[in-house]
């Protein structure tokens, strides 16, 4: 199944992600987006249920069983909420491309903090997807890698 | 957004909580059988679980008799860090890089095995507590009594997770307020006790 971009910006390999426990795809694999800086509204990945969501991530899992994790930033979780704003609920079921949360990259400043996007699909081997959009500018919506289902 | 009853800290045993580490002494003992040759049957490999190798070659019969324990205590060594680490439990990365909350990890083991087991994930930990900071292991209430008091936060309000009853037992007796616990190694029927029985740490996630 297709995974999509939650919001726009350049896409590159998650391996090259300021966050040693993400780009040893600890986590699980996946891409790293240096998003838009401007007032954005970060989008579902995927249609699925919604796990888990705070200010700095969300996690969802589809029908299929799939959990993918979107984490805004890296230490974001420092900033304990300001400067996001949810759009979503937990426990809500939504599509593909429904609103999430709202930031703006642009005004996120901090010692130790940066606004690279992580997009990952739990549980799975490292390297394990294909058809990575590694490289291209995306807008929200497009697809970002597609993993067995 | 902050849920109301969020824990002051989290408090995470190792083995079996967040690494499978039972996988991995597995087999480390059957590469080291097979490197001396010798069979290794079910009952012979379930004889180790739970217990200290060199206590069980110095005191159980087996093809091992005769055998110089040091050299043997060396050679399953040389077989330990020859293999990759053992494997994250379900969910233990997503956990501990996503939560927002302080985190303690309270282990029987070693500072060396819990860096070797979760790598730059350790990183991310306020605390650990290891076997070398208490005189009283789990089941006593010590190593979590330490790291709620490092952390400088209530027990009633903390959430510990573990995965063996021993464990159960000390953080409750440490009086931590929610102790949660795993299936990864025990059935649900060996961890009464706890509040609460799980069988992924994605579940401990959704309560954060």
């Amino acid at each position: 199944m297709q995974v999509l971009s939650p919001c726009p910006g350049r896409v590159f390999p998650i391996t090259e992600a300021d966050d040693p426990v993400f780009a040893a795809e600890m986590v699980g694999p996946g891409v790293a987006i240096e998003p838009s800086p401007a007032r954005t509204t970060v989008v579902a990945p995927v249609a699925g249920t919604i796990l888990k969501l705070h200010p700095h991530a969300f996690a969802m899992v589809t029908a299929d069983g799939l959990g993918v994790l979107v984490h805004l930033g890296i230490n974001t979780v420092k900033l304990d909420g300001a400067g996001f704003e949810l759009v979503a609920s937990e426990g809500a079921t939504v599509a593909a491309g429904d609103p999430m949360v709202v930031w703006n990259p642009a005004e996120i400043s901090d010692d130790g903090i940066t606004t690279t996007v992580l997009v990952v699909a739990l549980d799975r081997p490292a390297g394990s997807l294909a058809e990575l959009a590694t490289g291209r500018e995306v807008i929200a919506g497009e697809p970002l890698f597609s993993v067995d289902a | 957004m902050s849920t109301p009853d969020r824990p002051a800290a989290l408090l995470l045993d190792l083995d079996g909580t967040l690494v499978d580490s039972e996988e991995f002494h597995r087999q480390v003992f059957r590469d080291w059988f097979a490197a001396r040759g010798w069979p290794l049957g079910d009952d012979l490999l379930a004889s180790f679980t739970g217990r200290r190798a060199d206590d069980v070659l110095a005191s159980e019969p087996g093809p091992w008799a005769g055998e110089d324990l040091a050299v043997m205590t060396a050679e399953l060594l040389g077989h330990m860090v020859s293999l990759p680490r053992p494997a994250l439990t379900v969910g233990a990365a997503e956990l501990i890089a996503t939560t927002g909350v302080p985190l303690a990890l309270v282990t029987s083991a070693t500072l060396d095995w819990a860096r070797t087991c979760l790598g730059d994930l350790l990183e991310r930990f306020d605390l650990v507590v290891t076997r070398d900071e208490v005189a009283n292991g789990k089941p006593h209430p010590e190593p979590y009594a330490l790291a709620i008091r490092e952390l400088g936060v209530a027990a009633p309000d903390c959430l510990a997770v573990e995965d063996a009853p021993a464990g159960v037992a000390s953080a409750l007796a440490a009086d931590v307020g929610t102790v949660v616990a795993v299936t990864s190694t025990f059935p649900a029927g060996r961890l009464a006790g706890a509040h609460l029985v799980v069988d992924t740490l994605h579940e401990v996630s959704a309560l954060l």
